[in-house]
């Protein structure tokens, strides 16, 4: 039987806390991971008879959101380096203790910032494998490249990440 | 010979065969240099998703939920679902015809559809749909409306809300303003024509039941409950100023 509209926009919500973080670590931001997310639903839905019933729902619209912030970035020049935003350090620790509080906070900022500065094939293999929990080979389907690509680019990522936090 | 970075971090991802991964961990016991990197490694993994993928950090968005709802589908793909395939420019115009046509008879007879949008692009159900989750009780099971009712619980907001099928749709839906508003829909097994109850709750779909772990106040409805909920019309808790 095929998909219908509503099967369609119900798996969208199911997939929806998923993407939206993707789009926060490409962004660096939550409104501007929230405004991603959004404009890659709206493109999705109005392309949608370019989606293949059958395969990964999911994948195609990974695969959306990535180039929309890749347009989204030309289109505005923005610097590649995104300041670490408000709600993303204060919400994300929920420690009682102040100065762990600070501390947490401190590391959050530079490990947000450090993933930033990585150039967007590590970051979006980063967002995929390490944050989303994507296997590798899912990884490497959705981004369409060798596995061995793929965890290169995943090496060379934590390197700099590590080097960033002093792990 | 040591394991190389790659293969420690793989360790780390769990994406080696079992018979690496165990030798990785015999190693490590007597390694503490290689042990420390997986340490090192595993911290990272664990802060990137204490970070990023920490569901209190960014919450469901309601206008994310808002724009899956509204936003404008494709008029191609609407089209290719009916007549199931895919349309190029040349097969839409004998389709054309034939719609023109048959929508004519179509919106004489066509069954009210289980879902619809109000004013502010939540999804709600109507029809059908609407009437089940008005009238039908969990208890009674099964009684041919088309939609399985699951459990009825009270959310966190003082709302009646029910868990449900309908045809290969799973979802909960919370009751708001006079209407349905479905909270979760996702996509379940193609229905048994047989069964007679789809739906309980050691079925739900993981997003239903997520939904409802994280918004049920105290326990599920039992018959009592439920039956004194629909005589209330599935008003909720009445707030202190009886709105």
């Amino acid at each position: 039987m095929n998909a219908t509209i509503n099967d369609i926009r119900g798996e969208l919500l199911g997939l929806l806390p998923r993407l939206h973080r993707f789009c926060v670590a490409l962004t660096g931001s939550v409104p501007e991971g929230e405004d991603l997310a959004q404009d890659a639903i709206e493109r999705a839905l109005r392309n949608l008879h370019r989606w293949e019933p059958g395969t990964s729902l999911d994948s195609w619209m990974f695969r959306i959101a990535k180039n929309r912030f890749i347009d989204r970035h030309r289109a505005t020049k923005r610097e590649h380096l995104v300041e670490m935003s408000d709600d993303l350090e204060n919400n994300s620790f929920n420690a009682v203790d102040g100065v762990r509080v600070a501390e947490a906070r401190m590391t959050l900022a530079k490990l947000n910032k450090a993933l930033q500065q990585l150039p967007l094939e590590q970051r979006e293999a980063v967002a995929l494998v390490l944050i989303d929990g994507m296997s590798y080979r899912d990884a490497a389907n959705m981004l369409d490249i060798p596995i061995g690509t793929l965890t290169s680019r995943i090496s060379r990522a934590r390197a700099a990440l590590a080097a960033a936090i002093g792990v | 010979m040591d394991p190389d970075r790659k293969s420690l971090e793989a360790f780390v991802d769990g994406e080696l065969p079992p018979d690496e991964m165990r030798k990785i961990a015999l190693l490590l016991e007597n390694r503490p240099d290689l042990n420390q990197y997986v340490r090192e490694q595993e911290q990272l993994r664990m802060l990137l998703r204490d970070t990023f993928a920490n569901p209190e950090a960014y919450p469901t968005s309601d206008r994310l939920a808002a724009t899956i709802q509204a936003a404008p589908v494709s008029w191609r793909w609407r089209f290719g679902s009916v007549f199931g395939r895919r349309l190029s420019v040349r097969s839409v115009m004998p389709l054309g015809a034939a719609l023109a046509a048959g929508l004519a008879v179509g919106v004489l007879i066509r069954p009210a559809a289980p879902f619809s949008t109000d004013g502010h692009g939540q999804l709600i159900a109507t029809g059908r749909l609407a009437h089940a989750l008005n009238t039908q009780l969990a208890s009674t099971g099964y009684i041919g409306t088309g939609a399985h009712v699951g459990i009825s619980f009270r959310n966190k907001a003082g709302h009646d809300c029910r868990t449900f099928s309908f045809g290969n749709s799973s979802a909960a839906a919370c009751r708001q303003n006079g209407a349905w508003i479905i909270s979760v829909l996702v996509k379940s097994a193609p229905e048994n024509p047989g069964a007679a109850y789809q739906m309980a709750g050691s079925a739900m779909p993981d997003a239903v039941r997520r939904f409802v772990e994280k918004n049920i106040s105290g326990a599920p409805f039992d018959a009592k409950a439920e039956r004194s909920a629909r005589h209330q019309h599935w008003s909720g808790r009445r707030r202190a100023d009886g709105s």
